[in-house]
């Protein structure tokens, strides 16, 4: 299949199966409160009886945890590559942050799951209105910029602002503070709809009121009390509201103008293009980029296309950095293998046990870009001056080692990796950057790989034991080089 | 290769630049993360003459009770408001009439008499929302009434500084990534003994160290030019780790971290700001425990062995080291029912070092009397970012510009808790491998704040959650809020 085939093939990524991945997954009992929501989750966190306790889901971040993991198996296995890298790419652009202390006292972790299903997963490729519109509703946005402390008279004004900041229009677009304002005050009424038994045990009490209109019937609420009326002003928008069942129609449309905005249209160009081509994308892309979202009316694909078909994606190699995150997949990826789920481990705080690979997650936080867990909302640096410095290029280099030994993920079936059975040193070297790089050795770069080598297994390598251990040292020096760190 | 922009910031061919200069590129971060500046910021350092300051904080994570660290010595409201915690007068290391020292804080003791140590009354944060989610980030970002707060102070104090070099020993991760914002995401390996590359096959991490070295010359991007000076930070760090320390610290995780970090200054590297985390919560709610023994005493005991062990560890290095605690919050002046205390508001703040006008309690204690309490906290009369302002200004070659850059939409007070840097000459035998390393500051005592001191300090902006009772037909319900109302049909409960 040509390059440009296999592209379209995976902006129709439905049609790609992922056996693969699903078949893993479904082994293992605890993937099942992924993709499910609240209503799901809560029974489920009563059953385990610990509840009392600290509520499973929140204390040990359950749910964001087994996310990661979902996600990791995702990106490094998934048939699906470039809808994988739009997940990723829209989790940092709506960031919420799913471990720790950000999480808004774990209040977060009965949502993630479903936000990473209903919201990010099903419009990664669709139109960026609607996904606006799915992230502006949800029950995790809405917690993770504190909408359940709007209110009426103090509208919390961290969701108005991110809106107009991060999501869409950036202040490039020369918004007031009575935009964001308005825009704040228009999405006070929005409420979490929390399980009946969560306002009897949880921290917070049920929310009075007379007038409570379903915006997700399982999810949100709009509450009559808590909402603003009267004219709303945002930027060249205006809405007049005068009862509740204009609020839902008036976020609609005021999302809709912020879509269409062409500060929202370059806002994306430039993060695409930081994310596909380049850290600094020239003004050229940005304006081809943005001009085509505009005339396609923000769909998603379509900008993809423009993306891909851009003469400086097509001189995009060697360009960018991979990020620790990155490096760590196209290592998985490469080498073929998966998270061991060889050890059991009890999860503290609840009552059965369950096999879990938390060192593959703990060793991947150490690099500090676990999955949707950037504490801050405008989502994970994606320039590469923020992630080179000592701390986390040692961190990487020796990660590389774990993967050669099989410390973490699954010990990589080199002889399948490697078809062919070389004799000659140099033959190996290549056939292992053909792996992994899909070219041959620079000379100087083979000259160093073969002087390690011979260094510990002498000047003639007993190639009996090609696939014990020279194979897997010559993979780590390989993924030691300056041309692994690039995409 | 990666951009022109991060291309045109690489070094390669600058004139003047040194490998030296390169190397305060390299920070060291962590519990100990080792976070760098990318290799590529360098100090611009100026024509001026004095080798400031290293900064170290030490954060006491959850709410340190100054009550109980520097005891007032009015006995009779301490017992009436803390009738199962007051340390009796009799049990206190006098420091003036006013106060006594805790008992447990007894290695402190000769730095207060040597005048290395000062405490500084009464501290604080100027919100008052007693939530440690909101308080320990706010304090990191030190930015109140600013939008964006998305880098802390001591990212922007490196930004101002010009310095590209940071330690943090951090326990939880949170806190750094707070501290040094959208920076750059920082990593924790837990101490310097693990800061190392791992030997493979047989293959001697030195020879991967050669290997790294020869393959990244070939390049000229910042992540090649990174891994040079990593791996010369390795070399560098691995001595310094080999510079067995004699002095004994206390046998917990705050002294391993004040040890790795001596370690660090010793083999000067550059490092210029350390954050350090206390290891251990400080929310005492419950079961404080006793004069003796318990959560409290025991905690503050490795406060004080720690420092202490730490300046014993430093010798004449600490004549350019000050080192200041950092909390969220201080607590509730009365007790509560379960011998602990809840989240208040000011608190006591050590600070000590080489240049600190020590043996002295500065600042204004606004007293214990229910009228002069803030609902039942004692009342913030310091901003700590007044604190910090001085340190970084008389001691670390901040100017007055700079610091208005790091703490923004702040007016300082001068608290004069630090002498001028000009006010105290290097020692003779200060060793010449830190001094270059630290490098110099321009400093002039005429570009520093001089306000004067305020009565209190400046508040921003005040959040405060209140929560009330309200009744209808018998049922209760509690409304918490900003400006909480009663539900329709529901009274307020007084």
């Amino acid at each position: 299949m040509g390059a440009d085939a296999w592209f379209e093939k995976q902006l129709d990524y439905l049609s790609i199966s992922d056996n693969e991945v699903n078949s893993y997954i479904s082994k293992y009992d605890i993937f099942n409160i992924i993709h499910k929501d609240m209503n799901f989750l809560w029974p489920v966190a009563e059953a385990e009886g610990d509840i009392n306790r600290g509520q499973i889901f929140q204390s040990n971040h359950l749910s964001g945890r087994v996310l990661h993991l979902y996600t990791l198996i995702n990106q490094s296995h998934s048939k699906r590559q470039i809808f994988e890298m739009m997940v990723e790419f829209w989790h940092d652009h709506f960031n919420i942050t799913t471990l720790g202390d950000e999480t808004k006292d774990g209040k977060l972790d009965w949502h993630t799951n479903d936000w990473n299903k209903r919201v990010i997963r099903e419009h990664a490729l669709t139109r960026f209105e609607d996904l606006l519109q799915a992230t502006a509703l949800h029950p995790a946005m809405i917690v993770y910029l504190d909408g359940e402390l709007s209110s009426k008279e103090l509208p919390n004004e961290n969701y108005g602002r991110e809106l107009l900041e991060l999501h869409t229009v950036t202040p490039k677009s020369g918004y007031t503070q009575a935009d964001l304002i308005d825009a704040a005050r228009l999405f006070s009424g929005l409420r979490v709809k929390w399980p009946e038994r969560w306002y009897q045990r949880g921290p917070r009490p049920r929310p009075q009121g007379r007038t409570f209109i379903d915006v997700l019937p399982y999810a949100t609420l709009l509450h009559g009390e808590r909402q603003n009326y009267g004219t709303f002003r945002v930027m060249g928008w205006q809405r007049t509201v005068t009862s509740v069942d204009q609020v839902l129609p008036a976020i609609k449309s005021l999302l809709n103008y912020l879509s269409s905005h062409p500060e929202t249209a370059k806002n994306l160009a430039l993060k695409l293009g930081r994310r596909f081509v380049e850290d600094v994308p020239s003004q050229k892309f940005i304006n081809d980029i943005s001009s085509s979202y505009i005339s396609n009316g923000g769909d998603i694909k379509a900008t993809l296309k423009a993306v891909y078909q851009h003469t400086d994606f097509k001189n995009a190699i060697g360009k960018k950095l991979k990020r620790p995150g990155e490096d760590y997949i196209s290592v998985a990826r490469s080498l073929n293998v998966w998270p061991s789920f060889t050890r059991l481990q009890k999860w503290q705080g609840m009552t059965k046990e369950f096999s879990f690979p938390a060192i593959v997650l703990n060793e991947l936080a150490g690099t500090g870009h676990s999955p949707l867990s950037w504490p801050f909302p405008d989502g994970y640096p994606d320039i590469a001056k923020s992630w080179v410095n000592a701390s986390h290029q040692l961190m990487r280099w020796n990660i590389y080692g774990h993967f050669v030994k099989g410390n973490t993920w699954d010990v990589p079936k080199w002889e399948s990796l490697l078809p062919n059975r070389e004799t000659n040193l140099d033959n190996q070297i290549n056939q292992v950057a053909q792996l992994l790089l899909f070219k041959e050795l620079g000379s100087a770069d083979l000259t160093s790989v073969r002087t390690a080598v011979t260094k510990v297994f002498g000047p003639n390598p007993d190639m009996n034991n090609l696939y014990r251990d020279i194979t897997p040292l010559i993979s780590r020096l390989i993924f030691q080089l300056p041309v692994w760190s690039l995409r | 290769m990666i951009t022109e922009e991060v291309i045109a910031q690489c070094p390669e061919g600058k004139e003047g630049f040194s490998r030296r200069q390169f190397l305060r590129g390299i920070a060291v971060f962590g519990g100990m993360t080792i976070l760098s500046a990318n290799g590529i910021r360098y100090s611009f350092a100026a024509s001026a003459n004095e080798v400031p300051d290293v900064v170290v904080t030490l954060v006491l994570r959850g709410g340190f009770d100054g009550l109980s660290a520097v005891v007032p010595t009015n006995e009779n409201i301490m017992r009436q408001a803390r009738s199962q915690i007051y340390i009796p007068n009799a049990a206190l290391l006098p420091l003036n009439r006013e106060f006594g020292l805790h008992p447990a804080l007894n290695r402190l003791l000769p730095l207060w008499e040597n005048k290395e140590l000062a405490i500084v009354n009464t501290i604080g944060a100027p919100t008052h929302s007693r939530s440690h989610f909101d308080e320990i980030s706010d304090v990191a970002y030190a930015a109140y009434g600013e939008k964006d707060k998305r880098s802390g102070w001591m990212a922007r104090f490196l930004d101002v500084s010009g310095s590209g070099s940071i330690v943090q020993s951090v326990g939880i991760g949170s806190t750094t990534k707070q501290l040094v914002g959208g920076k750059a995401a920082p990593v924790n390996v837990d101490g310097i003994k693990n800061f190392r590359l791992d030997s493979i096959y047989g293959y001697r991490a030195e020879d991967l160290a050669g290997f790294i070295d020869e393959t990244h010359s070939r390049w000229t991007n910042i992540w090649a030019t990174q891994a040079k000076s990593t791996i010369e930070a390795l070399d560098q760090i691995a001595k310094a780790g080999a510079l067995k320390s004699t002095v004994t610290y206390p046998n917990t995780g705050t002294g391993q971290r004040l040890r790795d970090v001596a370690t660090l200054l010793k083999a000067g590297i550059g490092v210029r700001a350390v954050d350090v985390e206390f290891q251990g919560d400080w929310d005492m709610h419950a079961n404080m425990g006793t004069l003796e023994n318990g959560w409290l005493t025991s905690y503050l005991a490795d406060l004080a062995g720690s420092i202490a062990s730490f300046r014993e560890d430093l010798g004449v290095l600490w004549s350019r080291v000050t080192v200041v605690t950092i909390t969220e919050f201080g607590r509730r002046v009365s007790q509560n029912q379960s011998t602990g205390t809840e989240h208040g508001w000011g608190t006591s703040t050590f600070v000590a070092g080489g240049g600190v006008d020590g043996g002295k309690i500065h600042g204004r204690f606004p007293g214990l009397d229910n009228q002069q309490l803030k609902d039942g906290d004692l009342v913030v009369t310091a901003d700590y970012r007044s604190l910090l302002t001085e340190i970084l200004t008389r001691r670390a070659g901040v100017t007055a510009k700079g610091a208005e850059q790091i703490f923004p939409n702040f007016r300082p007070e001068v608290l004069s808790v630090m002498k001028h840097l000009s006010d105290t000459p290097l020692p003779e035998n200060f060793p010449e491998n830190v001094k270059n390393a630290l490098g110099n500051v321009s400093y002039d005592k005429d570009l520093l704040p001089t306000a004067t001191a305020a009565t209190a300090p400046v508040v921003v902006k005040e959040v405060k959650k209140k929560t009330i009772t309200c009744v209808k037909n018998g049922k209760t319900i509690k409304v918490t809020g900003t400006n909480p109302k009663c539900p329709t049909g529901y009274k307020i409960k007084k």
